[in-house]
């Protein structure tokens, strides 16, 4: 009955339960054994699906697996000295189609390195309701900072608290770190070696 | 306390006479300078462009692109070794080797712990029928070999400050003449 | 110029007519084609340094040539597209990025930079540079508000160039040679150039950024607005950047009749304070917050009636909407008040034969009294220089003290007791310079900053004018002082005995007079001064205001905010019509045109008010420039 676009154009006017129920045919009498019969016949179905597997998982309880690419909620990653990836570029901002992303760069110093390099994003918020999933952040970014990560279950209370902020986004520290740091009684990571390390002062090169 | 002394100065205002254009001159002045202080610290810099009326960070420019002008400290005596193709084939790696053992340095521009040497590997010197060949103190010093550069270390070591050297321009490379009269402008002061 | 001579050129198969001397860069501006370049820029002589501009040019070797040192001539063929020509400029660009960190994410010139535009358009898509790369310290700070990042640098030595030929300065210099060349500051000591900040805007890569808006916002987040700056009378055009209700950065806006593209330091950095968390927002009567009819009213009864005893202190940035409505109260309920205009010079309204800032460019004698011009009318300065350094005009300066423009070895600095400039004037008329002028005559002055008699001088000047046939420019300091002056009400009172005082803007330089017992003031900045104020009114900044300002040669140009007045804020002319409002006047404005209109059929000088601002096109990048025969 489905025409080329796949919509159903069935006639039949839909029914009520119970309503146009068909009358028992003329002349069959009632009797038990039949009644019987057409029970187990209807309880058959049921009890051999009894027998089978079950498939149903017990959410939220349990979960399904989810594919590697899912793309769920995000994260900001960190090296494993504990610094963070994110350089507060705003290409993910850039390439977001929906503009759900908001970053604002600082510059890092040697007393307070939060990432290698000059900058660092002092402001990195997601609007989670906007948020299409579509994972062109993470297509755009250059250090992998920016990961959709499995999770799905976002839901909340109130529109603010969708709005993810830096802190909700950041991985935790690697354990190593965080004992190291606890050890110290600092808040400041160990400043990461740089890819390329410049040396310092003036207009030395090297070949 | 200027850092250039006074008849100098004198001598670097009367240059831009000699030139179409005026800083033209910040070379021969700045040749003076180092001539006087042995390298050219950013004072004399200033005083060689306030005597050109010139602005510093030009004179500074100057300064910085010619590998002659010294920035930094440098022995009194100064071998420009000649590394080029003649020179290298004649053994001027050698020289080297040799050069640096004798005066106790390690690289090239380091100076020597009794303040006396350094030493620059240079490219044609432009005496290659006399290879190997090194510059010293205004004069080529030719034909060398390890005998000869022990000795114009050991001499030089011997009679110290007293060695008498005529003062020319370093930009005149060619052999140097004899002198009548050996002239010492003036003595690095303090 | 009639006695030019026209050539045709053929650029890729477009057949364009220009002057003989034409660069081919330039003429192929003129037919809409990209011919890449990083050392050229059309305010600056060419160099040939970058080779980025190679095309094939034929009658000529069967090479790649660079088109922005080759002059056009007749029946030359270019091409820009053919396979050499394209292969040239890729190898170049190939050159360029050998020691390019490539660090575009975290650079402020990404997204605006002419080495990424040209990379993507001319360039190889891939790299074949797997060597290591030149490392230097970055950024280096070069002043407080640039920041020098070597490894990105191209050695194109716009910078340099523009220090040496525009600013006339030799504090930014290249120091080393060949492959270890590099821009330094005169012995790294930082740079103290009034004009400093414009190497930012022309430097084609990120070497030389801000430090101020260092990080700030990516430039496709900002949005920009065409102005003009408030700092001083030159009105140059600027652009406004605005990100998140924040004024974030100011560059110049090219207008070849005032600024040339060049904007002074003053104007390109001092704009910190509109951001400041500290802003005036709310109306406050002694000191508690409240609405603005309260403040009004309250300000209303304060001054209303006192004659003489109110002063009104106004600021050197009224724009001409502003004072034209102050007119209208100093013609109805405040007529008598004392009014004094800070900033400003003692100079008069302008008498002779007006010369503007373009005409400065053709004089054969300049003649500038009085006046340090690199301070006060920054960007004039500018004129003067490019007119005697490129255009071999001969400058005379009546100064008492060094000035910068003595650097130019033939620059007569007749330097004059303070206080006798015009006699100064006077003696010029005999000078050899002007017996046999050879051209326009350009006589510039200013007040000494007060220690000349303004009067004198401008007597000595217009005479002098008259004599030699010169055309005269009076160097106010004040940003519309010009056009206050046409309205009547920068004012040169002494505030002093006054009982009741209006601070339009900062309160009066010398203090409040101690006789005021009522005191109200419209500002952005708190102010210890206001502490004793009656009344505080917030006051919108320049990237906030809409109005109009007249520069130094009568030009009327507009200001557009680039920033929301955000509520409890209001404009000024509303703030002065409802005032006017509470002091029985009624202005019923219901807009800032209607006063304009009304400004225009008033003063003639206002007459371009009647125009509405035109939406102005797009402004046009900085470094491309627009075309130029």
């Amino acid at each position: 009955m489905a025409d080329e676009n796949g919509n159903d154009h069935d006639p039949t006017p839909l029914r009520r339960p119970g309503e146009g129920v068909p009358p028992k045919p003329e002349g069959e009498k009632p009797s038990i054994a039949g009644d019987v019969a057409a029970l187990a016949g209807g309880l058959k179905t049921t009890l051999s699906e009894f027998f089978k597997p079950v498939v149903t998982t017990m959410y939220p309880e349990e979960k399904t697996p989810r594919s590697e690419r899912y793309r769920g909620r995000h994260y900001l990653r960190r090296y494993d000295n504990g610094l963070e990836r994110c350089i507060g570029c705003e290409l993910c901002a850039a390439a977001c189609p929906v503009g759900c992303i908001l970053v604002i760069a600082a510059e890092n110093t040697d007393e307070k390195r939060v990432s290698p390099g000059e900058r660092y994003a002092k402001t990195y918020e997601i609007n989670m309701l906007r948020c299409i999933f579509c994972g062109y952040c993470e297509e755009a970014c250059p250090v992998q900072a920016i990961v959709l990560g499995p999770e799905y279950e976002l839901s909340d209370t109130s529109r603010e608290k969708f709005i993810y902020t830096k802190e909700k986004l950041l991985e935790p520290l690697p354990p190593d770190v965080e004992a190291r740091l606890n050890a110290k009684g600092t808040a400041v990571p160990t400043p990461a070696p740089l890819p390329n390390p410049p040396p310092q002062g003036g207009r030395e090169t090297t070949p | 306390m200027s850092a250039l002394s006074s008849h100098l100065l004198e001598e670097i205002k009367a240059l831009p006479a000699k030139y179409p254009q005026p800083r033209s001159a910040v070379m021969p002045a700045l040749d003076l300078a180092q001539e006087e202080l042995g390298h050219l610290t950013p004072e004399a810099m200033s005083e060689v462009a306030v005597a050109l009326q010139l602005d510093p960070g030009y004179v500074e420019g100057v300064a910085t692109f010619y590998t002659l002008f010294h920035l930094e400290p440098v022995g009194k005596h100064r071998f420009y070794v000649c590394t080029n193709l003649s020179c290298m084939l004649r053994g001027a790696e050698d020289v080297v080797d040799r050069l640096k053992a004798a005066i106790g340095v390690r690289e090239p521009g380091e100076v020597s712990k009794d303040g006396l040497f350094s030493y620059e590997e240079v490219e044609c010197l432009g005496a290659c029928e006399y290879a190997p060949v090194v510059r010293l103190d205004h004069r080529y010093e030719v034909d060398l070999t390890r005998g000869k550069i022990d000795s114009l270390v050991n001499d030089r070591r011997l009679v110290r400050s007293h060695v008498k050297t005529g003062v020319r321009s370093s930009l005149d490379t060619t052999p140097e003449p004899p002198r009548k009269k050996p002239v010492r402008r003036t003595k690095k002061s303090g | 110029m009639p006695d030019v001579k026209m050539v045709n050129v053929t650029i890729d198969g477009h057949v364009v007519t220009v002057p003989d001397g034409t660069l081919v860069v330039e003429a192929a501006k003129l037919v809409g084609i990209e011919i890449p370049v990083f050392c050229y820029h059309h305010k600056l002589d060419p160099v040939g340094a970058c080779r980025m501009c190679l095309v094939e040019i034929s009658p000529g070797p069967p090479v790649a040539q660079a088109g922005c040192i080759r002059p056009v001539a007749d029946g030359m063929v270019v091409k820009t597209q053919s396979a050499m020509a394209v292969q040239a400029r890729a190898d170049i660009l190939e050159f360029e990025l050998v020691n390019h960190p490539l660090d575009c994410p975290v650079c402020d010139k990404g997204g605006e930079c002419p080495l990424q535009d040209f990379t993507f358009r001319h360039g190889y898509p891939t790299s074949r540079i797997d060597g290591p790369r030149l490392h230097f310290q970055k950024p280096i700070p070069l002043s407080p508000n640039i920041a020098l990042d070597r490894e990105r640098c191209v050695l194109c030595y716009r910078c340099t160039r523009y220090y040496d030929e525009v600013a006339w300065e030799q504090e930014l210099t290249v120091a080393e040679r060949g492959v270890h060349s590099v821009i330094a500051s005169q012995f790294d000591q930082p740079l103290t150039s009034n004009f400093s900040g414009n190497i930012i805007d022309l430097c084609p890569v990120g070497a030389l950024t801000s430090r101020l808006w260092r990080f700030e916002s990516r430039p496709w987040d900002l949005h920009h607005t065409p102005s003009v700056c408030s700092k001083c009378a030159v009105g140059c055009n600027v652009t406004l950047w605005q990100r998140r209700g924040q004024l974030v950065r100011v560059t110049s806006r090219e207008n070849d009749d005032i600024d040339e593209g060049w904007i002074c330091d003053r104007g390109r950095f001092d704009y910190t304070d509109v951001n400041d968390p500290a802003r005036l927002r709310v109306p406050a009567v002694h000191g508690s917050k409240t609405t603005w009819a309260v403040a009004l009213n309250t300000v209303a009864d304060g001054i209303k009636g006192k004659g003489s005893k109110l002063g009104i202190s106004l600021p050197q940035d009224l724009t001409n909407e502003e004072a034209f409505l102050f007119r209208r109260l100093l013609d109805g309920p405040l007529r008598g008040a004392k009014v004094k205009m800070h900033g400003r010079t003692a100079l008069p309204a302008p008498s002779g034969e007006q010369l503007m800032i373009k005409d400065i460019d053709d004089a054969r004698v300049i003649i500038i009294v009085a006046s340090d011009t690199e301070n006060d009318v920054p960007i004039v300065n500018l004129r003067v220089k490019k007119a005697v350094s490129k255009r071999g005009a001969k400058l005379i300066v009546i100064h008492p003290d060094a000035v910068d423009l003595d650097r130019h070895r033939e620059t007569v600095h007749i330097r004059n007791q303070p206080g006798e400039a015009a006699a100064e004037v006077r003696k010029l008329a005999d000078h050899e310079l002007l017996h046999e002028p050879g051209g326009p005559v350009a006589i510039l002055y200013g007040d000494g900053r007060g220690s000349e008699d303004a009067a004198g001088l401008v007597a000595a000047c217009t005479e002098l004018a008259a004599k030699v046939g010169a055309k005269l420019m009076p160097l106010y300091r004040g940003t519309n002082e010009r056009g206050s002056l046409e309205l009547g009400v920068a004012g040169w009172d002494s505030l002093d005995g006054v009982e009741a005082l209006l601070s339009w803007g900062p309160p009066p330089t010398a203090g409040v007079p101690a006789s005021v017992k009522f005191h109200a003031v419209w500002d952005h900045l708190p102010r210890p001064e206001h502490q004793n104020a009656s009344v505080v009114l917030p006051a919108t900044s320049f990237a906030e205001r809409q109005g109009s300002y007249t520069n130094l040669e009568g030009r009327v140009q507009f200001l557009r905010p680039a920033v929301d007045a955000e509520a409890p804020l209001k404009e000024s002319w509303d703030v002065l019509c409802e005032l006017a409002a509470a002091l029985g006047l009624p202005l019923d404005y219901v807009g800032i045109f209607p006063i304009q209109r009304e400004a225009a059929k008033a003063f003639p000088a206002l007459a371009a008010l009647a125009q509405p601002p035109s939406p102005e096109p797009e402004p046009v990048p900085v470094l491309m420039g627009p075309a130029r025969p």
